[in-house]
């Protein structure tokens, strides 16, 4: 297992309590409703949020564990974060947005650069290199998003809701176009979502989470033919 | 003529007492200026501006308005940073004693800094002793008194912007592998930009206009720590037309940055939230 994460944090209106592993290659799809606490969760894994109880490892390597105060601080684990609305910095062009890890972490301008473009033509946006983040579409910002991501190579990949900040006529075509590319990512990675649609079409395993909990996990069929709770019920009914 | 449909507007008109208040408002604030610039010698504008000792006052002012700005952005933004982003106890407490001096009577700022940094003062004479260094009487005595009433301004303006400032694409940064400060210089300062401008002009024109805590501190020698605020006060007493003029230089830049920054200011904040 890459991923190897089983923790609790607890405040004082909220608690969440989950235990999850992915290995590499794999996407593991987080459901639940709102407030249920799956960024949270993400924020866990990315360094952003500090565990209670319990601990988190990736490949072995103890990323953050209270009892023996370890914390690896966000910027030192091997973690890449697609954000919700993606978060392109606005003051920089898509291909230094791109390149910001490399740069960030000490890579030369021209090599950083070099890899940037790299990236783009991945994801299919060569052409777009110089335009503001925004002067580009919904769908081409996630597809930056996950480029960037990906620049610094990180073993544990995470996904928060990379499809919800798009148009319903789109979000097909994106999806899509995402799960092809997420075929050539050989970290493992995390997918948060509210719709099933994207944890059927994206992920190969799903866990559920209501209210701080998991409540069931598992393949998407398996789950959908026998729901724990109403809400996964009411949930994966009209999809499957 | 008919008004084209698109062209019609509705204006929410202001209920007459409150404009009537309003005016009067106004007219409070424009007379005193109406009345300056009815007294002032235009024709000998340029005369007056030339005298030495008008110039020599101005050109003090500028240089230490200036240095007192560029102070207030060096210290002034860090410590704006701590204290939108920082926890730790008291931080409320050292807003205020770091702000106290916009509310301050300046004299009272220029006593404290006299009775502290002055030649005999609690930590001036350490100054003094080891580096034979004064702050009284001298240039730093000004920009030194300037920057303590001026960088407030400063500190208030970016820290409103770095609140509002979404601290997610720092969030975002960091999880690409930005140090702290790189992530400050890379992100934070872009996306507070315009509160940097819009703060260290509030910060220089506080500096330019800056009296009671300079001369209270630095004193009042012409070319070292008389500026054209000081130069314009004791002026009142001697030569009339040259406090008009030093008034006139005084009101029109004071004008042009407040129009300049119009709704920068009020709206740093507001602005900066993309």
């Amino acid at each position: 297992m890459t991923l190897d994460a089983r923790f609790s944090i607890v405040r004082p209106t909220f608690s969440l309590d989950v235990d999850v592993n992915v290995a590499p290659g794999e996407t593991l799809a987080v459901l639940g409703p709102n407030g249920a606490g799956k960024t949270t969760l993400l924020r866990a894994l990315a360094g952003l949020a500090p565990i209670t109880r319990g601990s988190i490892s990736l490949d072995g390597t103890v990323l953050d564990d209270p009892e023996h105060s370890v914390f690896v601080p966000v910027e030192k684990r091997p973690v890449g974060f697609v954000f919700q609305d993606y978060l392109l910095f606005p003051n920089m062009t898509i291909i230094e947005n791109v390149a910001f890890g490399l740069r960030a972490r000490g890579t030369a301008r021209e090599a950083a650069r070099a890899r940037a473009g790299e990236l783009l033509e991945w994801v299919g946006l060569s052409e777009h290199a110089q335009k503001k983040p925004g002067q580009i579409s919904g769908g081409q910002a996630q597809r930056v998003a996950l480029a960037r991501a990906m620049a610094v190579s990180p073993r544990l990949l995470l996904l928060d809701e990379p499809l919800a900040a798009l148009d319903v006529t789109t979000r097909r075509s994106v999806r899509t176009d995402l799960s092809h590319l997420l075929t050539n990512v050989d970290s493992a990675r995390i997918l948060v979502t509210h719709d099933p649609r994207d944890a059927r079409v994206l992920a190969d395993r799903l866990v559920i989470i209501e209210d701080g909990r998991i409540v069931q996990s598992g393949s998407f069929d398996g789950i959908a033919a026998n729901p724990a709770t109403p809400y996964v019920h009411e949930l994966l009914g009209d999809v499957s | 003529m008919k008004t084209p449909p698109s062209a019609r507007r509705i204006h929410d008109r202001a209920p007459w007492p409150v404009v009537v208040v309003a005016t009067l408002a106004i007219a409070f604030f424009a007379l005193p200026f109406i009345g300056l610039l009815g007294r002032t010698p235009w024709s000998d504008l340029f005369d007056v501006l030339g005298e030495s000792r008008v110039r020599t006052a101005l050109w003090l002012s500028i240089r230490t308005s200036v240095a007192s700005a560029i102070a207030s952005l060096a210290f002034g933004v860090p410590l704006a940073w701590v204290l939108a982003r920082g926890r730790f106890p008291g931080r409320s407490a050292v807003r205020a004693l770091c702000t106290m001096s916009m509310v301050l009577p300046p004299v009272v700022g220029g006593v404290a800094l006299f009775f502290s940094f002055g030649r005999q003062g609690v930590f001036g004479r350490f100054l003094d002793d080891w580096f034979s260094f004064q702050f009284t009487f001298s240039v730093w005595g000004v920009i030194l008194a300037q920057t303590f009433v001026a960088m407030p301004y400063l500190v208030l303006t970016v820290e409103a912007a770095i609140r509002q400032a979404d601290a997610r694409f720092e969030d975002a940064a960091r999880s690409l592998g930005g140090s702290r400060w790189y992530v400050f210089r890379r992100i934070t300062v872009p996306a507070i930009r315009p509160a940097l401008i819009a703060g260290a002009v509030l910060a220089w024109a506080r500096a330019l206009g800056e009296f009671g805590a300079t001369i209270t501190f630095a004193g009042n020698f012409p070319g070292t720590t008389q500026t054209m605020s000081i130069a314009t006060y004791l002026a009142l007493d001697t030569d009339a037309r040259e406090a008009l003029v030093l008034s006139v230089v005084m009101i029109a830049t004071s004008f042009a940055v407040l129009f300049g920054l119009r709704d920068r200011w009020m709206g740093a904040a507001t602005g900066m939230s993309r």
